[in-house]
């Protein structure tokens, strides 16, 4: 019987000869959990981002480069109603929606369908309707508050109505996790009494790639949707691995299972520099991670300034930078104006008015923009009172949490290099390691002194959430680790970052950036440590990658070229 | 027999009607029931996990049993495959090792299953992985197939799945993906299974009867087939339970260590998302399962295998 079963399998092993050839297509692992189909359930993530540009079409664009937003699917065609009622008008008429199993569509795109998409997050008689947390980016504009109804005006043309005027519409509709769904599908899924997540987790869109398989947390795959109305995918297939470890995501690049690999830690570009091997390549992507020290105001030992920033002033950030991100991070000090989009738009400024009408510009000083320090000097008296204060107080709770998507480096160790700066000034410190979701029960109980977080986020909107009020109150849960735990509000602040969302001129806007600089210098509820800019390292194979604005890939003219032998 | 039969299954219900306690203990701490009492609380929770009906996952919507259908047949072919090999190479081995007992051969391979018996399954893993995967390149780290092969699910078993699609390609990676978690599946339990049938066989090769027909001339081929196996299975059959016990938390760790798309990975996802009726269903189905099979070898054994009719071999 056993002889029969290895004579069986030998025989359709060698029967059907295998001809040793690698599947066709590109393998993409990202840290980012792959949680849903649909772009609108993430927040700022490296998939969603992805899967937006590989499977959906957005009402606008933006330059991942320069942020700039110009006209996606749909152009702005009006904007009335003293800045709270915008007017879009579809750009293109042939644009056709995927197809699956459970649905092939019969129209093409219209406004319709983008009343739908955007309807579902804010009217709860929307049979697809989801309470805001489940649209976690969306949750975090002020647009939540603001948006209140969305209706197509006819086949081309749709209305966003806004409660009060507001910047924030366009960046919101170029982002990548407002994509465009087919109401259609929905209307198939609710016939057919398909429970709602279906559109959610078989997403039907309009991009260049359609969903051929998905499995929860696992992966995606995407192969190239023909009817496609922009240029011609070519990679016969694309899948989006979930891989959670940072040393299998390398492991897997060297063994051929990924072909690019996003966040590498510090310790593993490093290592690569090292190597110096042809084979693979670095680039940067249009995301960072922060890593902030953030204060408990309300404790005895913190709830002053002067406390705050004698402790930020002892900090040898250096030293973390050489220790533990192996020079791989950037000092806020060190932040110049590539990083801030603002200080762009200001050189953009500079040059365009005063370079142009200097008929030498060349023999300009070149202009150099460096973001505000967020360190400032604190008098030598008060520093040295509080240091003794502090030195005789109970010893300092500094919280660590376990990040697994987000750790691209050990936090115990940045965690001890922080004591050490301390304890050589007589402040003790105790480090306490948490798991995520109990550490985050403690810091929303305000059950901390300290607590070392890294934020994933474009630089641009990285310190708002840590630090304004107003964000919390959209979050009363507060679930992710960029709402502000700090105990902290100003309402000098609050106006200066609401002024700014509605501020139009770059010089005005750098004015109320800097005065918000200022007020967090001063205050310091929280202290940002370093900032690593998020990388990718790919296989030389891979060709025609472009990043996108919120830190993913986009795959439309991505192609693979033979590899040499 | 069926008084014996008629006790194993009682034995079963209550042991199953304290898993269901303990289970629903777990599930009110979890969601407390408010005013609700707590029996009726118990009978409609008890009623819907014997009908199967497990809810729905927090972390996707979707219903337990569906997710379950795509993961359960993963981790079946790999205890499926594990304790085949296992069987199959482990009792050959242990009768040949007893047959040819002290010498070079025995006493050196029972210092290399030493060793593998005390080598950590998830030490073997990365071991394995940094010899074959990344020095040199011949196995895949991850997965049950190459996520660019698309094969139709037809019995959700992926083995099965991969012969059926024909095609040569996907059929040689499906085996290349299945070497090593295979391979560090099977170590323990064979060896395991390679010392019992040892000394089971060293055991029934003392006795009379097989001195008698070894005395006639007759192949060792033949004596084991016929008289040796026979004997020693009944010894071997009750250790099975204590190995297939070991063998499912030794399939969480290789499961997660080479991301197969089982059980074990199920649950890891579901504990990392607190997705408790996930892990409520798993737990009930795994306890459940391997109560049953503990029960139906008892029964099987006393059936096929009556005391009366066996070698006493005490191991």
């Amino acid at each position: 019987m056993v002889r029969l079963f290895l004579a069986l399998v030998l025989l359709l092993t060698l029967s059907t000869k295998a001809d040793g050839a690698e599947p066709k297509g590109l393998l993409y692992c990202s840290e980012s959990n792959i949680t849903s189909t649909n772009p609108q359930r993430y927040g700022i993530s490296t998939t969603a981002s992805s899967l937006s540009y590989a499977l959906y079409d957005r009402l606008l664009y933006m330059n991942p480069e320069t942020k700039k937003i110009s006209p996606g699917i749909a152009y702005l065609n009006e904007i009335k109603d003293n800045g709270t009622t915008y007017i879009f008008k579809l750009r293109f008429m042939g644009i056709a929606f995927h197809k699956n199993k459970l649905f092939t569509p019969t129209r093409l795109l219209n406004a319709h369908d983008i009343a739908f998409s955007f309807d579902r997050m804010i009217n709860p008689d929307n049979p697809f309707y989801r309470p805001i947390d489940d649209f976690p980016f969306f949750k975090r504009s002020d647009l939540a508050n603001s948006l209140y109804k969305v209706k197509a005006l006819d086949n081309n043309t749709v209305a966003f109505y806004l409660k009060t005027q507001t910047n924030d519409l366009t960046p919101f509709l170029a982002s990548d996790n407002a994509v465009i769904l087919s109401l259609e599908y929905a209307q198939t899924i609710l016939k057919e009494n398909l429970p709602p997540e279906t559109i959610d987790t078989k997403g039907i869109g309009s991009g260049p790639y359609r969903l051929d398989k998905y499995m929860h947390e696992r992966f995606v795959r995407l192969v190239p949707f023909a009817p496609y109305h922009g240029p011609k995918p070519k990679l016969p297939a694309l899948v989006i691995i979930h891989s959670n470890f940072s040393n299998k995501r390398l492991t897997q690049l060297f063994t051929g299972e990924c072909h690019i690999i996003t966040n590498p830690t510090p310790g593993q570009l490093y290592l690569l520099e090292k190597l110096n091997n042809k084979n693979v390549k670095i680039f940067e992507r249009n995301s960072v991670i922060g890593t902030f020290l953030i204060f408990n105001t309300k404790n005895p030992s913190l709830d002053d300034d002067i406390k705050r920033r004698t402790i930020a002033s002892i900090l040898n950030l250096n030293e973390i930078k050489q220790m533990v991100f192996f020079e791989h991070g950037t000092l806020q000090s060190e932040l110049n104006y590539q990083h801030n989009t603002l200080a762009r738009k200001l050189l953009e400024n500079y040059r365009r008015n005063i370079i142009k009408n200097i008929p030498h510009s060349g023999s300009l000083p070149q202009l150099r923009l460096t973001t505000p320090n967020l360190f400032m000097p604190l008098d030598d008296t008060d520093k040295i009172k509080t240091i003794f204060w502090l030195s005789k107080q109970r010893p300092l709770n500094l919280y660590v949490f376990e990040q697994n998507n987000l750790a691209i480096t050990s936090h115990v160790r940045i965690a001890q290099i922080i004591k050490s700066n301390l304890e050589e000034y007589g402040i003790n410190v105790n480090i306490k390691t948490y798991r995520t979701s109990t550490g985050l029960k403690k810091m929303r109980n305000g059950n901390f002194d300290m607590a070392l977080i890294n934020v994933f986020n474009n630089y641009d909107d990285i310190l708002e959430p840590l630090v304004s009020c107003s964000y919390s109150k959209n979050s009363p849960n507060r679930k992710f680790f960029s709402d502000n735990f700090t105990n902290w509000c100003d309402k000098d602040l609050e106006d200066l970052f609401a002024q700014t969302h509605k501020e139009q001129d770059p010089l005005t806007e750098a004015l109320l950036a800097n005065d918000i600089y200022n007020i967090i210098a001063y205050q310091m509820p929280i202290v940002p440590l370093i900032y690593s800019f998020n990388k990718f390292v790919a296989v030389s194979s891979v060709k025609g990658t472009q990043s996108t604005p919120f830190g993913g890939m986009s795959f439309i003219n991505a192609y693979m070229e033979p590899e040499d032998d | 027999m069926i008084s014996y039969i008629l006790r194993r299954f009682m034995l079963l219900i209550s042991t199953m009607f304290v898993l269901t306690i303990v289970i629903f203990w777990i599930h009110v701490r979890l969601n407390p029931v408010g005013d609700a009492h707590l029996l009726p609380s118990y009978l409609s929770y008890t009623q819907s996990l014997l009908t199967l009906n497990f809810g729905k996952s927090l972390a996707t919507g979707a219903p337990i049993i569906e997710e379950m259908k795509l993961y359960l047949p993963a981790s079946l072919e790999l205890l499926t495959i594990t304790l085949l090999l296992s069987i199959l190479i482990g009792i050959p081995l242990g009768i040949s090792l007893a047959y040819f007992h002290r010498s070079f051969f025995d006493r050196s391979l029972v210092i290399i299953i030493q060793i593998c018996r005390s080598m950590p399954v998830y030490w073997l893993c990365q071991l394995l992985i940094v010899m074959f995967c990344i020095s040199i390149k011949i196995f895949p780290t991850y997965g049950n197939l190459n996520l660019l092969y698309d094969i139709e699910n037809v019995t959700g078993f992926n083995t099965i799945d991969a012969f059926l699609s024909h095609d040569p390609n996907i059929i040689k990676d499906m085996l290349i993906h299945l070497c090593l978690p295979i391979f560090s599946l099977t170590i323990l339990p064979l060896v395991e299974i390679t010392m019992l049938s040892r000394s089971a066989t060293l055991m029934v090769l003392q006795t009379n009867f097989i001195k008698a027909v070894f005395s006639r001339g007759v192949s060792l081929c033949y004596v084991a087939r016929v008289h040796i196996l026979r004997n020693i299975i009944p010894a071997i059959i009750p250790h099975l339970n204590i190995l297939l016990t070991n063998l499912v938390s030794s399939i969480i760790l290789v499961e997660v260590i080479f991301e197969w798309p089982g059980v074990g990975l199920w649950v890891t996802s579901s504990v990392t998302n607190a997705d408790y009726p996930v892990l409520e269903s798993i737990i009930f189905v795994l306890a459940a399962t391997l109560l049953t099979i503990n029960i139906l070898t008892e029964i099987i054994i006393t059936i096929f295998f009556p005391v009366k009719k066996r070698v006493n071999i005490k191991l």
